[in-house]
Order: structure tokens, then sequence, then C-alpha cells
């Protein structure tokens, strides 16, 4: 019997025990430490967004410019005066070449 | 600045945001995590990896409930899934011993190797008994009795957190109260 009013007591202390906890202050440096780790993962996220775009990549787009333009430009000396001429007339019903008559 | 603006800004990932956000929580999270860990420096190291998560998480925030019960969401998480890992090294340990293993096991439990500043020194046994016998409780029942009992928060507040009914975290604390006066009553009994 005495045991269990013991036991019953030692049971109470312990829930009781909750009341007795006191609030624990953060450590000061606590926010530093957290604002530095969240500027690292900032840093990191502006870095992954270019992570993808690697130096094999990178010259395979200029390379991809270069041929492209080289390109154009060739395109471009090809394309005489006659032709820009024949074109022209052509677009206004100028030209002569092209007419078709009903009697010949 | 209205709540829904400064969500914004966590969004957009300012710095100043974040700052007024550590301003604002620090202690509170802090003191959710000791609730569940009493161990100043491990709760510390939980309370740095909430507000990381929640830097990384804050464009899932979708606003169904308030910013402080989701941040208390996440630290709950985040304190379960510490001890759950500190359970499963416990267990790794023991198998390790019981295979033959050269390695000692560790005898100790990690709630009777507190470092509460807290907790008197005359209480220390009694606290460290209690922590241990509330791990001893299924999940949802260490949750909702050290929110409420240890934490301090109340019963709608729970709710919230843990995403139950008023009347189910109150079913929930009267049978872990159950469960923890009969796993101690095992405790002292097995003393004598």
């Amino acid at each position: 019997m005495k045991t269990n009013v013991e036991m019953n007591k030692k049971i109470n202390d312990v829930f009781d025990s909750v009341e007795s906890i006191q609030e624990v202050k953060v450590s000061p440096f606590f926010k530093e430490n957290v604002m530095h780790q969240i500027r690292t993962a900032s840093e990191d996220i502006q870095d992954a967004t270019w992570s993808w775009f690697t130096p094999k990549l990178q010259l395979a787009t200029l390379v991809c410019v270069v041929v492209l333009n080289v390109l154009a430009f060739n395109n471009l000396k090809e394309s005489t005066y006659d032709e820009n001429v024949n074109s022209f007339a052509e677009s206004y019903g100028l030209s002569t070449s092209t007419e078709s008559s009903l009697f010949n | 600045m209205t709540d829904t603006q400064f969500i914004e800004e966590l969004k957009l990932k300012s710095i100043k945001a974040y700052s007024k956000l550590l301003d604002d929580f620090q202690q509170k999270v802090f003191s959710t995590c000791i609730s569940f860990v009493p161990n100043k420096e491990d709760a510390e190291d939980i309370a740095q990896e909430v507000f990381v998560e929640v830097f990384n998480s804050i464009s899932k925030f979708k606003g169904d409930s308030k910013l402080s019960t989701w941040i208390y969401r996440i630290t709950t998480n985040k304190c379960l899934e510490f001890i759950r890992k500190k359970n499963t090294k416990k267990r790794f340990a023991f198998l390790q011993s019981i295979t033959g293993n050269a390695i000692p096991m560790d005898k100790t439990n990690y709630f009777t190797e507190m470092n509460h500043p807290g907790i008197l020194l005359e209480n220390k046994e009694l606290s460290a008994t209690l922590f241990k016998a509330i791990n001893s409780l299924p999940e949802s029942q260490c949750v909702v009795f050290t929110l409420h009992k240890i934490d301090g928060k109340s019963y709608q507040e729970v709710a919230e957190i843990t995403k139950r009914s008023l009347s189910s975290v109150e079913s929930i604390m009267f049978r872990a109260k159950k469960n923890l006066q009969s796993v101690l009553e095992n405790y002292y009994k097995n003393e004598h």
C-alpha cells in the first residue's frame, strides 16, 4: 500500500516537473548563423540558374552563331545588281520576259 | 507591411524579409525544438534547418494556413525526423552488439543525456524520466503532448499544426496522459 502511494507520488512529481521547465533563450549568434546559411543557399540558387550552360555548350553555341553569320554573309554577296532589278521588275509587273501573249 | 506582402517578399527571397522572419520566430521555433529535443546544441541545429527549409520551400506555401502554423509544422517534422534518426542509430548499435560486432553498445538513451539549461538540477532526473517516457509514446501522442504540455501551445494551435480537429487533439491528449501514467508505473515498479 505504502509502495503504491510512494509510486503515485513519484509519478505526480514527474508530471509536475513539466511546470518547472524554464524558457531557454536562443544563442545570440543564432540569427547570424542562419542568415549566413540563407545567403549561401541564395548564391547556390543563382549559380544553379546558369549551371546547365556548360563550357561545351557555350562553345557549340558560338560555333553555330559564327557559321550562321558566314552563311548569311555569303548569301548577301552572291546576290547581284541584275538579280535585284529583275526581282523588283517582276514584283511590279514591269518584266517583259515573263509576259505571255495570246497571239504567241 | 501586410502578411500577404511579407509572404511575397519571402517568396522573392528578400534577405531583409528573412531577417525580419528570424527576429519574429527564432525564439519560438527554438523553444519548440528544445521541447522535443532536450539538448540545446541539437535544438539549435534543428531550428537552423527549419529556417533553411522555410527559405527553400516557401514557394510551396499556398496560404491555406497561417505562416506561423506552417513554420511550426516544419519544426515538428524536423524534430521527429531527428528523434527517428537517433532511435535508428540506437537500434543499429544494438543489432551490431548481438551479431558479435566488436563495437561496444551504448546502453544510454538519448533522452537521459539531457543538456537543457531550463531544467533545474534538482528536477533533472524527473525530467529525464518524463522525456524518456514521452519518447516511448506513439508519434501522434508524443507530438500532441509535447506541443501542449511542454511547449505550452493551446489545443487550437496544436489542432492547426497537426491538421486535426479539436476533439481529436483532446482525445489524443487523454490517451497520451493515460499511456504515460502506465509507462511510468511500469518504470517505477521495475525499479523496486
